[in-house]
């Protein structure tokens, strides 16, 4: 057990430092510069503003919720009455905070 | 339960309506009430002492329930009530010196602007006591030990704007959490070896228990702690002299009548457990001799009249603690009796001539006050002859009590460091008694303005002073009426009163004699000024009680102070950086989790592997 | 499923709220009252279930048991006393009630939880709207605070995961009571889970050494969730570490009782010492609070009936002590965030009965007789000797002593007559805080002079050993 332990820090520590003795470093120059896709960044250069953090959030949210329907709504044979229903009040969830998003404008870009 | 009830509750009633109603009415009713509720707190106490006379004499026991305090997990816990002919000696002097005092405070508080706090508290004081007296198990008296300790601290500290008060009031405060602590371990360590506190399950088992082990050493040592602060014995001493910083009714009352012989109380309650640890109980005589005659000679050269007193109060509480060590629990109770007649007396006449000067205590400055207050004069001579130990005193009584058993017992270091104290209390006692009393006035002024006190004043003190005078009598009376308490176990062969040796009491004595014929000539005839030979090498000793106090505040408050200091500055960050010191050697990588606003989330998360990785090694190591 | 009713209620009021706030902006307090009154409501109806016979439902992952229902009533407390305190205080913002019930209803869901999966939802439920409270007054420090809870608290989340999945796959099973039936083998991979599973708990009750986040996190947030903080999570993640331990690993208390019991003596005097030398109030609760999580531990590493009694007992009196105090904070406090020891000045005079609740809070924070501390410590320093774990005892009666010396210093201030705070000066009484403040008062002595009751509640609700077997 010992050895094993000490044997998976080596490892673990090996895999952490090894690069950083062995590998050549070649600081500056095109590091510094954000990668994007591969291809050289045009401009803006800067921070993104934060509505467009927003609206992906949202997006995603409601996406996936939508995702989790389709299985449900495809499997309501086998789920019966009960799994409608609460499908139904998982579903009034995400209406009632689509409501709030909606209500505070959370879906205007202004 | 014969008005037990009634009797605990008069008192905390009147602390609870003055609190109430403090500002509402005019301010002489605060006094009035109180004073009336514990007369008539001490006229139950009377009856309920004259109940439990009635009961065979081996079954003189009032317990009772007030309610159950909790069970379901572990034994169960009751408030319980036990009235016992100990116990009952305690509640007659309680209610009985308080109502007095109560009284006396009438006029000696009369133009304080806050007498209604006065009451108040001085109420919620006795509640404490009686609660601590009447308590059925360790616990409820455990309890009214911390209150009759916050109660001393409010009253130490009543006039809060004397910064000398508020300070002596924390020392107090602070030596008497010493003492609660070490009870509270006590009472654990004895609570969870016999799943049982009250005193009827615990004496039931030290009965059957093997004497001189560990077990029974530490337990009695660290009940003997709380006792030592409670009832200021060396080197817990400190705080009992500052405590004269409260109104001196208060100085009466809980600092030398009552609430400090509370460790007396519980040494003699749990006189069982130390006969089951005789070298506790020797260590007990040998600090309340040592107390004795270490207080005794500090008193010699203090120049205020409260300290004096004060420095007698321990010098006396020594030779009770003398008592209960060597077994002689019914003379250090009969001690504790004739103490709270004379010492209330002393008190309280000291408070009329401190009254009459003005707020005067220096020795300094009185001087053939006789003439003035010739009522106060001799119920303060009378006390002085008591606690002198001149026959036939009530002081006399009790001290050869005490000092025959010591010789009986074989203790014969004691009994000379006894009897020397004896010669020495005499000596200060009279010194005090003259230079206040006798030769020329030191201070015209204050002199020509003194008065005697008004009769509500003066009735009490006259009454505490008849009492200084008859107290002694009531000896065989009360080795008759302590015999049932005191005579249930084998080894407590000193427990009655017995005569010691002619000679001793002839030397005791003369003794005493002598050294009032030496304050006599010394300041009477040679006319000696109070603060003659201070600056000398003993007196300056003396006078600073042999630097105990310098002593604490090396040995103790300095430590913590630098100990505290170094935390603040340090801990918070050390920690921190030690944290830092060790995790940046392993975890480089976690450079990687810079905080946004602060150096610190990263440390923080490297604390969290620390603490993962200490954990999962140790989970490791359990396979 | 008439079990849940109580989650539901809550989980109804808070949806209810949150379309309150959004739809009618401008009516004052409606939130409020909808996430009170769901919570009075649930509060009942958990009572009115006090009668019910142990069970597991919701195919085996929750358990419904007098245990669960006085968690429940715990944790509603704490969240009623937590949203009387932000009453009327527009500055929280709106969205506070509902945000509040939802963490609330985390709590409820760690007190049922017999599943680990359960106990990572409930973890979860609670400390995200947490997060967000944090910085509900848009502040700097707030916005610090928010910040730090958040990336720590995902940090020790990602922990406690990994150690679910390392035991899902010692024991094949998500369902902690079937463990003591089938966990008779120490095999290393269900150690080094229980491990990182205890580290994940662990960050959330605050032990040492994973407490660093506590006095920067209540320092920064508002009165009023810091309060939910130290009362409602304090007691979700210890009676989900009760629970766990004390039933999941029933078995094994020799391997993880020393470990708790390491931890507990530590947090008790570490916790203790650093709240010494603090000046802001906040911060002193924060490392108080610590302390009092190591207070908790001893009744759990005790493992014993004795000791999970003790634990859950001193949950109320603490969340009290803790109401009296921040309910005092927030009055003096007033439009600001911080509270100072030099801002009680003069407390003792100028508002006395005020500063007569914060000394009796106070007072049960270190322990003194007459106050419920003093029994909570009481009962947990039996249950420790009577286990014979001298050194848990002595841990108690070191952290205590230490304790003394932090709780003193405030009250210090309040007799300072030389100058009165301005802060005091201009404090204003609301009848929510007064509520408040009765309670935690009434409450704290109550339990001091007549535990009896309480006694009588908590030593039915901790016997959760009937499941033992699945």
């Amino acid at each position: 057990m010992l050895i094993y332990l000490i044997v998976s820090l080596l490892v673990v520590l090996q895999m952490s430092f090894a690069s950083d003795i062995m590998g050549p470093k070649a600081p500056g120059g095109l590091k510094k510069v954000t990668y994007e896709s591969g291809i050289v960044p045009e401009a803006p250069v800067g921070y993104f503003s934060v509505r467009f953090y927003r609206v992906a959030m949202l997006f995603m949210i409601f996406d996936v919720v939508i995702m989790a329907l389709y299985p449900w709504a495809t499997s309501l044979h086998v789920l019966k009455a009960h799994g409608f229903y609460n499908g139904l009040a998982f579903f009034a969830i995400v209406v009632v905070a689509f409501l709030y998003v909606w209500r505070k404008g959370g879906f205007q870009w202004h | 339960m014969q008005g037990l009830t009634e009797i605990l509750l008069l008192p905390l009633f009147g602390a609870v309506t003055i609190g109430a109603f403090k500002s509402l009415a005019p301010k002489r009713y605060a006094g009035i009430w109180a004073s009336v509720l514990l007369v008539a707190s001490f006229v139950l106490a009377v009856l309920a002492d004259v109940h439990l006379a009635e009961l065979a004499a081996g079954h003189r026991v009032i317990s009772g329930t007030l309610f159950n305090w909790a069970t379901g997990f572990g034994p169960k816990i009751a408030w319980n009530i036990y009235l016992d002919p100990l116990s009952g000696i305690w509640l007659l002097v309680i209610t009985g010196v308080g109502a007095l005092i109560h009284i006396y405070s009438n006029g000696y508080m009369h133009d304080d602007p806050d007498r209604g706090r006065f009451f108040g508290y001085l109420n919620f004081f006795i509640f404490s006591m009686l609660l601590l007296v009447l308590a059925g198990n360790l616990l409820v008296l455990l309890i009214g030990w911390g209150l009759v300790g916050l109660a001393s601290y409010l009253l130490i500290g009543f006039w809060y704007q004397r910064p000398s008060a508020v300070q002596a009031a924390k020392k107090a405060f602070v030596m008497n959490t010493i003492g609660d602590v070490a009870i509270l371990i006590g009472l654990a360590l004895l609570y969870f070896r016999f799943h049982t506190v009250t005193y009827a399950g615990l004496f039931s088992t030290f009965a059957h228990a093997t004497p001189n082990t560990a077990y029974f050493e530490w337990t009695a040592v660290l009940l003997f702690i709380g006792a030592m602060a409670k009832s200021a014995q060396f080197p817990l001493n400190g705080w009992l002299v500052d405590a004269m910083e409260g109104p001196t009714p208060v100085s009466a009352l809980i600092h030398a009548a009552t609430m400090v012989t509370a460790g007396v109380y519980l040494m003699a309650r749990l006189y069982p457990l130390l006969r089951l640890a005789p070298d506790v109980a020797y260590a007990i005589a040998a600090i309340g001799a040592f107390t004795a005659i270490y207080a005794a000679s500090s008193a010699f050269f203090q120049q205020d009249i409260k300290k004096v007193l004060a420095y007698s109060t321990l010098s006396q509480l020594g030779y009770m603690f003398l008592a209960l060590g060597v077994g002689a629990y019914t003379a250090g109770v009969f001690h504790f009796m004739t103490h709270a007649f004379f010492k209330a007396c002393l008190f309280l006449a000291a408070g009329s001539v401190i009254h009459a000067l003005g707020g005067e205590q220096d020795l300094n400055q009185m001087g053939g006050l006789y003439k003035k207050m010739p009522w106060t004069t001799a119920s303060f001579l009378a006390a002085t002859l008591a606690i002198s130990g001149i026959p036939p005193f009530a002081g006399f009584y009790s001290k050869e009590a005490i000092l025959g058993q010591v010789f009986n017992s074989g203790h014969g270091l004691l009994w000379i460091v006894g009897v020397i104290t004896a010669g020495m209390t005499s000596f200060y006692m009279f010194r005090l008694f003259l230079l206040t009393f006798f030769g020329a006035p030191r201070n015209k002024k204050l002199y020509d303005h003194a008065h005697e006190a008004p009769a509500v004043m003066t009735v009490p003190v006259v009454i505490l002073g008849i009492l200084a005078v008859i107290g002694g009598f009531f000896g065989s009376w009360l080795n008759g009426w302590l015999a049932p308490v005191f005579r249930m176990y084998p080894g407590a062969s000193h427990a009655a009163l017995e005569a010691g040796p002619v000679f001793g009491t002839v030397i005791t004595v003369g003794l005493a004699v002598l050294a009032f014929f030496i304050a006599y000539w010394l300041y009477v005839l040679k006319r000696t000024a109070a603060k003659a030979g201070i600056s000398t090498w003993p007196g300056k000793w003396m006078l600073a009680a042999y630097g105990v106090d310098t002593g604490w505040r090396n040995v103790a408050i300095l430590p913590i102070q630098v100990v505290g200091t170094w935390f603040r500055d340090r801990i918070d960050q050390g920690i921190l950086a030690a944290v830092v010191g060790v995790a940046n050697g392993i975890w480089l990588w976690a450079e990687d989790l810079r905080p946004v606003q602060s150096g610190y989330v990263r440390r923080y998360g490297l604390s969290i592997m620390v603490g993962l990785g200490v954990i999962l090694a140790y989970c490791l190591t359990r396979v | 499923m008439g079990y849940l009713i109580p989650e539901v209620l809550l989980a109804g009021g808070a949806l209810l709220a949150l379309l309150a706030v959004a739809m009618l902006p401008n009516a004052k307090n409606l939130g409020s009252w909808i996430v009170l009154l769901a919570m009075l409501a649930a509060g009942v109806d958990a009572a009115s279930m006090w009668g019910v016979t142990a069970k597991l439902i919701m195919s085996d992952t929750m358990a419904i048991d007098k245990y669960s229902i006085l968690v429940t009533e715990f944790v509603l407390l704490a969240g009623a006393s937590s949203l009387l305190l932000a009453w009327n205080a527009d500055r929280f913002g709106a969205e506070l009630p509902p945000l509040m019930a939802i963490s609330v209803l985390g709590m409820m869901t760690l007190g049922t939880a017999a599943n680990l999966m359960v106990v990572f939802v409930g973890i979860e439920l609670l400390s995200l709207p947490l997060y967000i409270l944090a910085a509900s007054t848009r502040t700097r420090a707030g916005g610090e605070a928010a910040l730090k809870y958040l990336l720590l608290g995902a940090f020790s989340s990602g922990i406690l995961l990994f150690g679910m999945a390392l035991l899902y796959g010692a024991t094949s099973s998500l369902t902690f009571v079937v463990y003591p039936a089938i966990t008779a083998a120490n095999t290393w991979l269900l150690w080094s889970g229980l491990g990182l599973v205890l580290v994940g708990i662990a960050f959330k009750l605050a032990i040492v050494p994973f407490h660093m986040w506590v006095p920067d996190v209540y320092e920064g947030s508002p009165t009023p969730v810091t309060h939910l903080m130290a009362f409602g999570t304090k007691v979700g993640a210890a009676i989900i570490l009760l629970r766990l331990l004390a039933f999941g690993f029933y078995g094994q208390d020799g391997s993880w009782g020393t470990l708790i019991g390491y931890l507990a003596v530590l947090t008790m005097i570490v916790g203790n010492l650093l709240a010494v030398p603090q000046l802001n109030l906040k911060r002193l609760l924060g490392y108080s609070g610590i302390g009092h999580a190591g207070f908790l531990l001893v009744g759990i590493a005790t493992h014993s009936v004795d000791g999970a009694n003790a634990m859950m007992f001193y949950l109320l009196p603490y969340g009290l002590a803790a109401m009296a105090v921040f309910g005092v904070l927030r009055l003096i406090e007033g439009q600001g965030d911080e509270v100072t020891l030099s801002d009680l000045r003069g407390m003792a005079y100028r508002r006395p009965w005020l500063a007569a609740v914060l000394i009796v809070g106070m007072l049960s924070f270190a322990g003194i007789p007459l106050t419920g501390g003093f029994v909570g410590k009481f009962f947990l320093l039996q249950a420790a000797l009577f286990a014979s774990q001298p050194g848990l005892a002595v841990g108690i009666v070191v952290g205590t002593l230490v304790g003394l010396f932090a709780y003193l210093r405030p009250l210090q201030m309040l007799f300072q007559r030389t100058e009165v705070s301005a802060k005091v000066q201009h404090l204003r009484w609301s009848v929510a805080g007064a509520v408040v403040l009765g309670v935690a008062v009434v409450g704290t002595i109550g339990i001091g002079v007549y535990p009896a009751p309480l006694v009588h509640i908590v030593s039915q609700s901790a016997n959760f050993y009937w499941l033992t077997g699945g």
